[in-house]
C-alpha cells in the first residue's frame, strides 16, 4: 500500500508538471475533437500526430497520445447522441437510447450523463490499473482461443436482446452481420471470399464504413423522408443537465457499466468492444419496464457510456505490463514507444517508473479534463442543434466523407459507405434493425478467427470448447464452458418471452 | 461580366502555369513516402526514422503516408503506378518486393521491373522463438522435437504474407515439417498467445520480440542472421546453431515508381545514405535491433541485385508450401 | 414507426400477403444468403482440423437464408405492417453527394470537391435556397480545410495536384 503511495505520488509529480499537464489537455482537446467528427478516429489522427512527438520526450508524448484516445471514445458519443452516427462499433448502443433522448429534447441530459458516467468510470479504471495492473495482466494470458470464442458466442447472444422487436428478424440480421463479417482475404489460407474479384475489399469492410453507411447516411434518408421528423429537436429542450432524479436512475447502470467494462477491456484482441454491449443487455435485463430501451431510457446511456470508458482504460494494462498491445490503437502506441527508444514490454514498471506511473496519473487528470472540456461544451451543441435541417444534413453528409477518406486515404471507402447508407435505408424499410447486424459485424470476424485457432490448436477436436465431466466436475476449460452455459441461460431468457408473445398473438388472431 | 470572369480566369491559369514545376530544383515540395503497412509496425518506425533525417538533407518534409492491406501489395500498387516525379516514394520491404510474386498471383506490379531502386535502409532479423516451457534447449533439439511431435506442436503467424508467415514456411520447409499453422491478425495477438502457452513457436522480427525474450516470457533459439546482435548477444545464429540454411531478414528499402529520372532517383539515395551514416539516426535505429546495410549495400543495383535474388528465392518456398492468397 | 397516425394498419383488407412487411424482409434476407452463396461457392470446406475458408460463409449464408424464408412465411400468415413507400429524391442526392466527394477527392480536392458535396446533398431537399447554400458550402468547406487540414494534420489534397500550395 505504501508502494502504491510512493508510486501514485511519483506519476502525479511528473503529470503534474506544467508541460505534460498541457500535453494532457492538448491531447483531450483534440480527442474530443475527432471523436466529435465522424469518421475520424483516433488511429488516423494518431498517425498523423506521430512526427510532432518526435521533439517531445517519451512521457509528455506517451500523454498527449493516450489523451487523444480516450478523448475520443468521450467525443465518439456526442455524435452518437446528437445525430445518430456512430463512429465506432463502441459507440453504436449510445445510439439506441442516445438519440432518443436527443429527439425528446433530452440532449443535454443524456450528453451530461454519458460525461459524468464516463468520468466515474475512468476515475475507478484509473484506480484499478494503478493497483492491480500486474496480478490482471494474468487474465489476459488466461484467454485461450477456445475461451474467447464462447465469449464472442456471449457477445452474439446480448446482439439477440439489443433488439427491439422480433427474435427472429434480430437473429437473421446478426447473420447477415456475421456474413459481411467474412467478406476479404481468408487469414489462414489466403484465399478472397466474397470480394467477388473487387481487389478493393480484399481487406474486408471496415467497421467506420459499414457503421457510418448504415447509421449516418440511413438515419439521414429517412429523417428526409418525412417533414415531421426532421429537425432532431422537435420538442422544447429542457434542462441541459442531468437533475436528481435523472442521476438517482443513473447512479446503478454506472456502477455496474464500469465493473463489465473494466473486465472486458483487459481482454486481447479488443475485448473492450464488447463492454457496452453487455452493459445495454444487463441493464435491459434488470430494468422493471424493459420496453423503455430504445425509446429513451437513460440507463441505456449511462451504463454503456462508463463501460466504454472503463474499457478503454484498462486496454493500457496489456499495454503497459506486457507490451502487448490489444487494439488497433495500442498497437499505434507501441509503435509511439518503439520511436521514441522504450521498448514496451514487462520491464517498463520497474526500468522507466516514471513513464508508467506518469502515464496512469495523467489518466486521472486527463478524465477530469475531459469533463472540464465537455461539460461547459453540452449547451454549445445541443444549440447546434437548432441548426435548420436544410443546412445540417448537407454538412454531415461533407463531414462523413472527410472522416471516410481520411481513415485509409481510399476513395474507393467512400463510394463503399454509400453502398451501406442504400443497404441501410433498404434495412430501415423492410423493419430490420441495424445495432445487431452491426454486432455481428464486429464479433464475426473474431469468432471466425478464434473458432479456428482453436481447432487447429485441437486437432479438430470440437469438446475443446467444453472440456468438462459433471460427474467428477473436472474441467480443462473451465472459462470457455462456463461462457458457453451462461450464453445458452440467455438465449432462453430472451426466447422465451417472444415465444409466449407470438403464441398469445396467433391465439388473439384465430 | 462574363468577360471579366473570363480574363480572370485567364489570369489566374496563367499564374498556376507559373508556378508549375518547370527546371527548378528538385525537390520544391514536400515528398511523401507510402508505407504500405499499419503505423506503428516495424517498417513504419524505420520509415519514420530515415525519412526524418533524408528530410534534413532534401530541404522538404517527407511525409509518410500509410496505405495498408492486402500484405502490403496495396500500397505498393499505389507506389508503382505513381506519377514518377520523385514526390511519391516508398518503403518497400521483404514482403512486397520478394514474397509478393509467389502469394498474390494477380499482383499488379512487377516488384523489378515496375520501380526504380532507390536503397536499402534496414533490416530487422528474424528469431526462432517458442513459449517458455517448449521442452527443446536448444535448436538442434528444437528441430528434433517438432520433427517428432509434428501431429502436437503448432506454429503461430500473424496472417497469410505477413513476414512471420513467409520466413516460417521457410523454416518448415527446411526442416521438412509441416506442424499445425495458427493463423493470428496481426503480431499482437501472435505474441499474446505465445506467452500465454496456447501456441508453441513463431518466428518473427526481432522489435516485437525483444522485450519478451529478456524478461524470459518467451525462449529463443537463434538469430537468423550472419552475426549475432548487440540486442541479444546471447543468442546464436541459425549458422552456428546448426540450421545454416535458415537465412533470413525482414528488410526495408526505398522505391520509387519506373521512370523516376536518374538524377532523383541519385539525389535520394544520396539524402539515405547520409541519413545512415548519421550518429543518431544510427542510434535509433540499433536500439530496434535492426541492421544497417554496409556501404557497398546501400547503392540502388546492390537494392536491385537483391529484389531479383530475393523473388527468386521465395517463389519456390511459397508454392510448394501451397498458399496463395487470393 | 409506431407513431405514424394516418396510415389505419389493420383496417384494410389484405390478399395474399398479410403483411408485405415482413414478407419483403424475409426476401431481403433470402435474396443477401443467395448472393452471399454465390460469393463463397467455390471455397472449400475443408475438414474439422482445418476449417476450409468456405465453411463459414456458406453455412452462414444457409441459415441466413433459412431465417429469411422463415420471416417471409411469417409475412405470409400473420397479420402485419405494409411495406413503407421508397423515397427517389433523397437517395439520389445523398449518395450521389457522397460519390461526387469520392470522384473529385484526389484530383479536385477539397476545395472544390467539398462545396460540390454540400451543394448536391443539399438537392435531397426541397426547400433549399441557393444563395445561402453556395455561401454555407463555402463556409463549411473553409472550415474544414481549417480543421482537417491544419488542425489534424489529415494528408488531404486541399487543390489539385500541382496547383496550390498544398
Amino acid at each position: 500500500m505504501t508502494d502504491l503511495v510512493s508510486n501514485l505520488s511519483l506519476g502525479l509529480q511528473v503529470a503534474l508538471s506544467l508541460k505534460n499537464l498541457g500535453l494532457c489537455f492538448l491531447g483531450c482537446l483534440i480527442g474530443t475533437l475527432i471523436g466529435v467528427l465522424p469518421g475520424v478516429g483516433p488511429i488516423a489522427t494518431i498517425t498523423m500526430l506521430l512526427p510532432i512527438t518526435f521533439g517531445l520526450d517519451p512521457v509528455g508524448a506517451l500523454i498527449m497520445l493516450a489523451g487523444i484516445y480516450y478523448g475520443a471514445q468521450y467525443g465518439g458519443s456526442t455524435t452518437a447522441i446528437l445525430v445518430n452516427i456512430p463512429g465506432e462499433a463502441t459507440s453504436v448502443v449510445t445510439t439506441l437510447d442516445g438519440h432518443q433522448m436527443a429527439k425528446q429534447g433530452r440532449a443535454g441530459v443524456a450528453l451530461g450523463i454519458a460525461a459524468i458516467g464516463s468520468f466515474i468510470a475512468g476515475c475507478v479504471a484509473t484506480v484499478i490499473i494503478a493497483a492491480m495492473a500486474a496480478p490482471l495482466t494474468k487474465m489476459a494470458l488466461l484467454f485461450g482461443p477456445a475461451d474467447y470464442f464462447s465469449l464472442m458466442v456471449l457477445g452474439l447472444m446480448f446482439a439477440v436482446v439489443l433488439a427491439r422487436g422480433s427474435v427472429v428478424k434480430a437473429i437473421g440480421v446478426i447473420l447477415v452481420g456475421i456474413l459481411l463479417s467474412t467478406v476479404g482475404t481468408d487469414l489462414e489460407s489466403g484465399e478472397e471470399r466474397l470480394t467477388f474479384g473487387w481487389s478493393e475489399i480484399s481487406d474486408g469492410l471496415d467497421v467506420a464504413v459499414v457503421a457510418m453507411g448504415m447509421f449516418g447516411f440511413a438515419e439521414i434518408l429517412r429523417n428526409l423522408e418525412s417533414t415531421q421528423a426532421r429537425d432532431v429537436v422537435h420538442a422544447a429542450i429542457g434542462n441541459l443537465l442531468p437533475n436528481r432524479k435523472d442521476f438517482g436512475q443513473a447512479a446503478a447502470p454506472i456502477a455496474r457499466g464500469t465493473i463489465l467494462g473494466s473486465i472486458l477491456g483487459l481482454l486481447p484482441g479488443n475485448g473492450a468492444v464488447l463492454g457496452p454491449f453487455a452493459s445495454y443487455t444487463l441493464e435491459k435485463k434488470l430494468a422493471k419496464d424493459g420496453s423503455r430501451f430504445g425509446k429513451g431510457a437513460i440507463e441505456g446511456v449511462a451504463g454503456p457510456e462508463s463501460a466504454n470508458n472503463a474499457g478503454a482504460q484498462t486496454a493500457f494494462i496489456p499495454l503497459l505490463t506486457l507490451g502487448i498491445p490489444p487494439n488497433a490503437v495500442m498497437a499505434l502506441m507501441v509503435g509511439a514507444m518503439t520511436i521514441h527508444g522504450i521498448v514496451p514490454g514487462p520491464q517498463i514498471m520497474t526500468k522507466q517508473p516514471q513513464l508508467f506511473w506518469g502515464m496512469i496519473a495523467s489518466m486521472w487528470i486527463g478524465n477530469l479534463m475531459l469533463l472540464i472540456i465537455n461539460l461547459p461544451l453540452i449547451g454549445l451543441w445541443v444549440r447546434l442543434l437548432k441548426v435548420p435541417y436544410r443546412l445540417m444534413f448537407p454538412s454531415i453528409v461533407l463531414l462523413c466523407c472527410i472522416g471516410i477518406y481520411s481513415i485509409n486515404n481510399s476513395p474507393t471507402e467512400v463510394i463503399m459507405t454509400a453502398g451501406f447508407g442504400i443497404f441501410g435505408y433498404a434495412l430501415l424499410k423492410f423493419g430490420l434493425e441495424p445495432a445487431p447486424l452491426l454486432l455481428g459485424f464486429v464479433l464475426g470476424r473474431l469468432m471466425e478467427e478464434k473458432l479456428r485457432q482453436a481447432l487447429v490448436i485441437s486437432r479438430g477436436s470440437f469438446s475443446t470448447f467444453v472440456d468438462c465431466q459433471l460427474w467428477s466436475g473436472a474441467c480443462a476449460r473451465p472459462l470457455s464452458t462456463g461462457l458457453l452455459v451462461l450464453s445458452a441461460i440467455i438465449v432462453v431468457i430472451a426466447v422465451l418471452p417472444s415465444i409466449r408473445k407470438s403464441r398469445d398473438e396467433v391465439f388473439v388472431e384465430d | 461580366m462574363l468577360k471579366r470572369v473570363a480574363s480572370a480566369l485567364a489570369g489566374l491559369a496563367c499564374l498556376v502555369a507559373a508556378s508549375l514545376p518547370a527546371a527548378a530544383e528538385y525537390p520544391e515540395r514536400p515528398i511523401t513516402m507510402i508505407v504500405p503497412f499499419a503505423a506503428g509496425g516495424p517498417t513504419d518506425i524505420i520509415a519514420r526514422i530515415v525519412g526524418e533525417h533524408m528530410a534534413k538533407t532534401l530541404g522538404q518534409a517527407v511525409v509518410v503516408e500509410n496505405v495498408a492491406g492486402a500484405g502490403g501489395t496495396t500500397g505498393s500498387t499505389r507506389a508503382a503506378q505513381a506519377k514518377p516525379d520523385g514526390y511519391t516514394i516508398m518503403m518497400g520491404h521483404m514482403g512486397t518486393h520478394g514474397a509478393a510474386p509467389a502469394l498474390y498471383p494477380n499482383l499488379k506490379y512487377d516488384p523489378a521491373k515496375d520501380f526504380a531502386p532507390v536503397g536499402l535502409a534496414a533490416g530487422t532479423p528474424i528469431l526462432i522463438v517458442a513459449k517458455k516451457d517448449f521442452p527443446a534447449k536448444d535448436l538442434k533439439e528444437f528441430v528434433a522435437y517438432v520433427k517428432a511431435n509434428e501431429g502436437k506442436v503448432n506454429e503461430a503467424h500473424a496472417g497469410v504474407g505477413s513476414v512471420s508467415f513467409t520466413t516460417c514456411t521457410l523454416l518448415q520447409s527446411i526442416m521438412g515439417t509441416k506442424t499445425g499453422r495458427v493463423a493470428y491478425r496481426g503480431t499482437g495477438p501472435v505474441l499474446n498467445d505465445l506467452v500465454a502457452g496456447q501456441v508453441d513457436f513463431a518466428c518473427d522480427q526481432i522489435v516485437n520480440l525483444v522485450s519478451q525474450i529478456q524478461s524470459g516470457n518467451i525462449k529463443v533459439y537463434a538469430i537468423a542472421t550472419e552475426q549475432r546482435s548487440d540486442t541479444l548477444p546471447n543468442v546464436p545464429t541459425s549458422k552456428e546453431a546448426g540450421l545454416p540454411e535458415f537465412q533470413v531478414s525482414a528488410w526495408n528499402a526505398i522505391f520509387a515508381p519506373k521512370g523516376t529520372a536518374p538524377e532523383i532517383v541519385a539525389k535520394l539515395n544520396a539524402a539515405l545514405v547520409k541519413a545512415l551514416d548519421d550518429e543518431n539516426t544510427r542510434k535509433r535505429l540499433l536500439e530496434l535491433g535492426s541492421v544497417i546495410p554496409d556501404t557497398a549495400g546501400r547503392s540502388s543495383d546492390a537494392l536491385h541485385k537483391l529484389v531479383e535474388s530475393e523473388v527468386a528465392r521465395w517463389t519456390p518456398v511459397l508454392k510448394a508450401a501451397g498458399v496463395t492468397a487470393n | 414507426m409506431a407513431d405514424a397516425p394516418e396510415t389505419s394498419v389493420d383496417e384494410t383488407p389484405r390478399g395474399f400477403i398479410k403483411s408485405p412487411l415482413d414478407f419483403g424482409g424475409g426476401l431481403f434476407l433470402l435474396a443477401l444468403a443467395v448472393v452471399g452463396y454465390i460469393g463463397a461457392f467455390n471455397l472449400p470446406y475443408g475438414h474439422m482440423n482445418s476449417i476450409g475458408s468456405g465453411l463459414l460463409p456458406k453455412s452462414v449464408a444457409i441459415l441466413v437464408g433459412a431465417f429469411g424464408l422463415g420471416i417471409m412465411l411469417q409475412g405470409l400468415f400473420i397479420e402485419g405492417d405494409r411495406l413503407e413507400s421508397w423515397g427517389i429524391r433523397g437517395p439520389i442526392f445523398v449518395l450521389g453527394a457522397v460519390l461526387v466527394f469520392a470522384f473529385a477527392i484526389r484530383p479536385l480536392g477539397l476545395a472544390i470537391a467539398g462545396p460540390l458535396c454540400v451543394i448536391v446533398a443539399a438537392m435531397a431537399d426541397k426547400d433549399t435556397r441557393p444563395v445561402e447554400l453556395v455561401i454555407f458550402s463555402l463556409i463549411m468547406t473553409a472550415l474544414c480545410v481549417g480543421l482537417f487540414k491544419f488542425l489534424l494534420r489529415l494528408p488531404i489534397p486541399v487543390f489539385p495536384p500541382g496547383y496550390g500550395p498544398f
